[in-house]
C-alpha cells in the first residue's frame, strides 16, 4: 500500500482523496470486525423488529455526538477542527449503515416482503456497534495516532469510557443470557461480582496511568486514581448498562431488585469495556 | 507533535474548504442515513397506534408424501405488535358429522407485526377429503 504522506505539498488534492479513500476502506473493516459478534446475535435481529422505536430513536440520536467526540479523541483519519469531526462522525455513520445493510442482506435478514420500519429498525441497531467499529478502526489498523495524546483531558477520558462501556456492552446486552445469569445469581453474587468489576477496571486505569514507568501526573496514588477514575468510570459503565436494557426493553416490568441485578450482570462487560478504552484506543 | 499538529490545525483554519470533496459527500451520505433513520423510528414511535397481534391462518397447499399429507399454512399477523411463539391448531372435521377426525399443531417462533410465515401441518388422513379448521390458540410478547 503506498504510503502518499511525502509527497503532500505538490499533489495535495489527489494524495489527500487518496489517503481517504484508504482511510474509509479500513474503517469498512473495523466497523465488519467489530460487529461481527452482534451481526451473528438473532436477538438482535429480533430487537430491530420489536425494541420501542422512541427508544431506538434516542439511541441513534445519543450516538451521533458520542461519534463526533470519538472521531475528535482517534478518528479514522486526521481531524481538523469541529466541522471536520462532524463530517467524519456522518462518515462513519454511512460505514455503519452500509456495512450493516449488507451483512444483514447477505444472511438473509433482509428480504422482499418486509416492512420498511422492520427494515429500517434492524439495520439502525445494527449500525450502532458499526459506525463506533468505524471510528475505532484507525487506533486499531492505523500507524498509531498522536490525536489522543493531546487531545483528551479528564473529560476526554470518561468519553472514551463511556464509548468503551457501550461497545462492549451493545455486543451482550441484546442475549437472553444477561436475564439468565441475573436470575441465577444470590445477594453475594450480585456483590462479588461488583467487587470483580471495581477491580478489574482499577488494574486497567492503573495500568494507564503508569504505562511508563513514571506515573503521568505528579503525586498520583493508587488510592486517587480509584476515587477520580475507578469509581466514577463504573458509576458510567453501569448506567450505560441501564440505558441499554431500558432501550433494548429488558427493565420493563422488572422489580427493583432483579434490576440492580441485570444492571451489574451487564456492568461486568461495561466496565472492562470502559477500563479497556483507555489502555486501547 | 503538539507543536506541529497545533500548526497544521490554524493551516487549515485559512483554507478550511480544502476538506476534500468526496468527505462530504460521505458525510452528506451518512446525515441523510442517520436522519433518516431517526425520523422513520420517531414518526413510527409517534403514530403506531399499539394494536395486539391480529393472526389470520390460512391453508394453501395440500401434498402428499410417503407417510401421509401435510398442509402448507400462511400465517398473517395483521396486528400492529410482533408475536412470540404463536401455537396454530388445525382440526380435521367430517363436514357431515361435524367430528374432529385428527388434529395437528405447530408453533411460530417469531411473527413480526404486519408479516406472514409459513407453516406446515402433518395428517395421516388427506385434508382435502374433511374440512380444515385452523386458528392461532396463543402467544407471548417478545
Amino acid at each position: 500500500m503506498p504510503k502518499s504522506s511525502t509527497g503532500r505539498p505538490q499533489t495535495r488534492d489527489r494524495s489527500d482523496t487518496h489517503e481517504y479513500l484508504v482511510a474509509l476502506a479500513r474503517a469498512f473493516g473495523g466497523a465488519v470486525i467489530f460487529s461481527i459478534p452482534i451481526f451473528m446475535t438473532a436477538e438482535m435481529w429480533e430487537l430491530g423488529v420489536t425494541a420501542a422505536r422512541l427508544r431506538l430513536g434516542l439511541l441513534m440520536i445519543l450516538l451521533v455526538p458520542l461519534l463526533v467526540g470519538l472521531s475528535h479523541l482517534c478518528g479514522f483519519e486526521k481531524t481538523f477542527g469541529w466541522l471536520d469531526d462532524v463530517i467524519d462522525a456522518f462518515a462513519a455513520c454511512a460505514v455503519g449503515f452500509i456495512t450493516a445493510s449488507v451483512v444483514l442482506l447477505l444472511f438473509g435478514e433482509l428480504h422482499a416482503g418486509m416492512r420498511w420500519d422492520d427494515v429500517v429498525g434492524k439495520v439502525a441497531l445494527q449500525a450502532v456497534p458499526g459506525s463506533i467499529g468505524a471510528l475505532l478502526a484507525q487506533s486499531e489498523f492505523g500507524q498509531g495516532n498522536a490525536q489522543r495524546v493531546d487531545r483528551s483531558g479528564h473529560r476526554g477520558e470518561f468519553l472514551l469510557m463511556l464509548i468503551g462501556a457501550l461497545f462492549l456492552a451493545l455486543s451482550v446486552a441484546p442475549t437472553e443470557e444477561i436475564i439468565i445469569i441475573a436470575q441465577q445469581m444470590s445477594t453475594v453474587h450480585v456483590l462479588a461480582l461488583i467487587t470483580v468489576s471495581l477491580m478489574i477496571m482499577h488494574a486497567f486505569v492503573y495500568a494507564v496511568e503508569f504505562r511508563g514507568s513514571e506515573p503521568i501526573e505528579e503525586g498520583t496514588t493508587s488510592r486517587s486514581l480509584f476515587l477520580r477514575y475507578t469509581i466514577p468510570g463504573y458509576a458510567l459503565a453501569l448506567l450505560t448498562s441501564l440505558f441499554l436494557l431500558w432501550t433494548f426493553c429488558r427493565t420493563d416490568g422488572l422489580a427493583i431488585q432483579p434490576l440492580v441485578t441485570s444492571m451489574v450482570v451487564l456492568g461486568f462487560p461495561a466496565s472492562i469495556g470502559a477500563a479497556a478504552a483507555r489502555l486501547i484506543i | 507533535m503538539t507543536a506541529k499538529s497545533s500548526s497544521d490545525r490554524s493551516k487549515n483554519k485559512e483554507d478550511a474548504p480544502k476538506i476534500p470533496m468526496i468527505e462530504w459527500v460521505v458525510g452528506a451520505l451518512g446525515l441523510a442515513l442517520v436522519s433518516g433513520a431517526i425520523g422513520l423510528l420517531i414518526y413510527e414511535g409517534l403514530s403506531a397506534a399499539p394494536s395486539p397481534p391480529d393472526i389470520h391462518v390460512s391453508a394453501h397447499t395440500v401434498s402428499t408424501q410417503r407417510n401421509g399429507h401435510v398442509a402448507l399454512i400462511n400465517v398473517y399477523n395483521q396486528g400492529g405488535e410482533p408475536a412470540s411463539r404463536v401455537a396454530i391448531s388445525g382440526d380435521l372435521v367430517e363436514p357431515s358429522q361435524q367430528g374432529v377426525v385428527e388434529s395437528a399443531s405447530t408453533e411460530i417462533e417469531f411473527l413480526p407485526a404486519k408479516s406472514q410465515r409459513e407453516a406446515g401441518m402433518f395428517f395421516t388422513r388427506d385434508p382435502k377429503s374433511f374440512e380444515l379448521r385452523l386458528r392461532a390458540l396463543g402467544y407471548e410478547k417478545p
